[in-house]
């Protein structure tokens, strides 16, 4: 008695399907599609039009509030966040990244600093004032192959 | 993100994984153990996601996914757990939710008051789509019928 007395949903009336409509029936079918399903889509649709499926969805909505406020989110005491908080760094302290992890994670920075190196000589080479240079320099190597 | 991070991220995890493990075994202790343990399970089997969220900056999916594993392994733990203590728990003194199952419990909790899609449930629970829609529809009446409603839902569930 004193659950309902503090409840706002208590004075609800009768909750059964009104089967004037066909779509009526199917609404508890509804609750727990998901956003996207289609049928929802439709009904939304529908019963912007249909008084009977608009009676029927505050019906509905109604008991599922009523619902949802016997569903309890407990929370924890000051002294459970704590005890949490504690245990949680301790558990933490010996966490870092795996050994593979490491590893893998070295191999991608000298990867990446190779590249680095590698599209710089590109784009320095590209440059028209370079190409005589770097001509003068592989013949400069190529003599240097043939007389040896 | 370092390990100061992800202990940081973690915190803010606690109000909701407190709620749902208490709701699935009905004691402070308990419940907060429940959590360390899940942490602890996750930081051993997910080693490689935790490698992810440790290398890089930009980690929302990781931090998501994370937070669903730890919710299953509660959830999974708690499953094991509470069918050991159930007998020596008076459950008949808590409230009617409490005298649901505890895939109900578990069920009714994420869809109403963590407002999770059935993909995300399906995660947790590993229950497939159908037992979700069935859990959930049979929890709803059954904690109807426990509140012994003076109005009808039994036109609704």
């Amino acid at each position: 008695m004193e659950l309902r007395s503090k409840n706002p949903m208590i004075s609800l009336p009768n909750t059964k399907i009104d089967s004037s409509c066909i779509h009526a029936r199917q609404l508890i079918a509804l609750v727990d599609a998901d956003k996207n399903d289609q049928r929802l889509q439709f009904f939304k649709k529908h019963s912007k039009e249909c008084h009977v499926c608009q009676k029927q969805l505050k019906e509905l909505e109604k008991s599922l509030l009523r619902l949802e406020y016997h569903i309890p989110k407990p929370v924890a005491s000051l002294e459970m966040k704590n005890e949490f908080q504690n245990e949680l760094s301790q558990l933490l302290s010996n966490v870092g990244l795996s050994p593979q992890a490491k590893l893998k994670a070295k191999k991608i920075k000298l990867f990446s600093t190779l590249n680095d190196v590698n599209r710089d000589m590109e784009l320095v080479l590209r440059q028209k004032k370079y190409v005589f240079f770097t001509i003068i320099v592989l013949g400069f190597f190529a003599a240097y192959l043939i007389n040896r | 993100m370092n390990t100061k991070e992800l202990e940081n991220y973690l915190k803010t995890l606690q109000p909701d994984l407190y709620s749902f493990s208490y709701i699935l075994i009905p004691d402070d202790l308990q419940a907060s153990q429940l959590i360390v343990d899940a942490i602890a399970n996750v930081l051993i089997d997910r080693r490689e996601l935790i490698d992810r969220i440790l290398k890089n900056e930009k980690v929302e999916t990781e931090k998501t996914e994370l937070n669903h594993y730890l919710y299953r392994a509660i959830y999974l733990l708690a499953r094991k757990r509470f069918h050991q203590i159930k007998s020596s728990m008076n459950l008949n003194n808590l409230e009617a939710f409490y005298h649901l199952e505890l895939d109900e419990r578990a069920l009714l909790f994420l869809k109403h008051k963590m407002k999770w899609s059935k993909d995300q449930m399906n995660f947790v629970t590993t229950l497939s789509s159908e037992e979700i829609v069935s859990i959930l529809t049979k929890s709803r009446m059954n904690l109807s019928r426990e509140l012994k409603d003076e109005f009808e839902l039994g036109g609704l569930f």
